[in-house]
């Protein structure tokens, strides 16, 4: 009886500590007021020379236009440290929409031209831009792998089973040995 | 009504669960924080083996041993993790050809993900092969408690975030080659007797994973190759376990004759 009543107590404490973890807010690193990110959609992996979709989707909170009108706002986004895509100024439309208490996503496409695998760190930085000037509201970081398609004559998977065949057999010649020494 | 052992089993393993969901959790949040996962990985090791404690039972009993030939027994135990990557992998992409992933340059992040592999073996091993299992396997046979050692074993492991979007199929395809990883991991423990060889086996896959930037092209067949590779790993081990204990028996005897046949000429 006393077993079972255990049982039950670790599974109700169990049971809270993960209804705790779900409801909390999941908001790190998110303002209290103005614009933010709430939702981004984007590849951890893609393929070399493929084109990648990404979509930032911004609640704006209480950012307010000018004139009575829609708060403007506009993205920088970073690629390694270095600005790749500055949205004021490389495009025509310079910024979009995005009312009090409404939400907009943008898609961008990002082509990957690599040779080699590598890692790419980025970093969204979401401008409110009013009365002239740019303020910074809110900014996401993420990171995507670009991923090269071999075959098992290149020289990273040859290399490789080269590495697991010699280790493979150093441990079967490890066995052996100690076989006949022990 | 549950048996006192059965209730200590579902205790140990709601500790666990919950202590490997809360180190998840936090790494969701803020990635630099894996040295709380390790954490986890310390405190349910710790925990298993208070409840050894507790209970007044033997550690060598829970595999907290090393038995003659653990150099044999380490040795093959990596062996058998360099065989079940490489056919995880190469054999697959030998077909559909490989993913070339970014490799992790040596850095402070490396050793402190190598040592949460580590850590990660020893807990996961600790808890279910060297308690769990033992004390199933005590009240209920070995094959209830491979059975029973497994479902929980995969519920632990069980990345469940990542299918809770996902169909039935992906959910029931991404648990089976935990459900195979625990049989093996059961067999090798009853095989062997010690903590020392499921543990190696599974830091050694961890890490030969983790660290290996290549990926077979096609996942069509990788879950069948995981299986399958398992399934065969098992008698194979068997008879590599067999043999190793063979020889330490053959060596126990020759030095018993050969005391004998001193005592004899004394």
């Amino acid at each position: 009886m006393r077993a079972s009543i255990h049982v039950i107590a670790a599974s109700v404490v169990l049971l809270c500590v993960l209804v705790v973890m779900a409801y909390l807010p999941f908001s790190e690193g998110q303002n209290e007021g103005g614009a933010s990110f709430v939702a981004a959609k984007y590849k951890t992996k893609v393929h070399s020379y493929t084109t990648e979709v990404w979509n930032f989707t911004v609640h704006n909170t209480n950012c307010f236009g000018n004139d009575g009108g829609e708060a403007q706002f506009y993205f920088d986004i970073y690629v390694d440290g270095s600005l790749w895509f500055d949205e004021y100024n490389d495009t025509a439309r310079r910024t979009w929409p995005c009312g009090v208490g409404t939400t907009v996503s943008h898609a961008y496409l990002k082509d990957w031209p690599e040779m080699q695998p590598f890692k790419h760190e980025l970093e969204v930085k979401l401008y409110w831009f009013h009365n002239g000037t740019s303020q910074l509201e809110d900014t996401m970081a993420f990171s995507t792998s670009v991923v090269v398609p071999v075959s098992l004559q290149h020289i990273i998977p040859t290399s490789y089973l080269a590495v697991y065949l010699i280790a493979c057999a150093l441990l079967l010649a490890y066995d052996y040995v100690a076989s006949l020494t022990e | 009504m549950l048996k006192r052992s059965e209730a200590r089993v579902i205790v140990l393993f709601l500790l666990a669960f919950g202590l490997h969901q809360a180190g998840i959790y936090v790494i969701g949040i803020n990635g630099s924080f894996g040295w709380f996962l390790s954490l986890t990985y310390v405190a349910a090791a710790l925990i298993t083996v208070l409840f050894v404690r507790k209970q007044h039972s033997q550690f060598s009993q829970h595999g907290f041993l090393l038995a003659s030939g653990a150099g044999r027994q380490l040795a093959m135990a990596v062996f058998f993790g360099f065989v079940y990557v490489f056919i995880l992998i190469f054999l697959p992409g030998a077909i559909s050809g490989f993913d070339a992933l970014p490799g992790s340059s040596l850095s402070l992040n490396t050793f402190l993900t190598g040592g949460s592999i580590l850590l990660a073996g020893i807990a996961s091993e600790t808890v279910f092969r060297g308690y769990v299992q033992t004390e199933l396997e005590a009240d209920h046979g070995f094959y209830v408690a491979v059975v029973a050692v497994s479902v929980l074993f995969t519920l632990y492991m069980f990345p469940i975030a990542s299918y809770w979007t996902g169909s039935l199929t992906d959910l029931i395809g991404g648990m089976i080659p935990f459900l195979a990883e625990s049989v093996f991991l059961c067999f090798f423990f009853k095989e062997t007797k010690t903590l020392l060889c499921p543990m190696a086996f599974a830091t050694t896959v961890g890490l030969l994973m983790t660290f290996t930037p290549l990926e077979a092209l096609s996942s069509d067949y990788s879950l069948a190759f995981s299986f399958v590779t398992y399934l065969v790993l098992i008698p194979v081990m068997q008879s590599f376990v067999a043999d190793v204990r063979h020889q330490g028996e053959r060596r126990d005897d020759t030095a018993m004759v050969d005391s004998e046949e001193d005592d004899e000429e004394d």
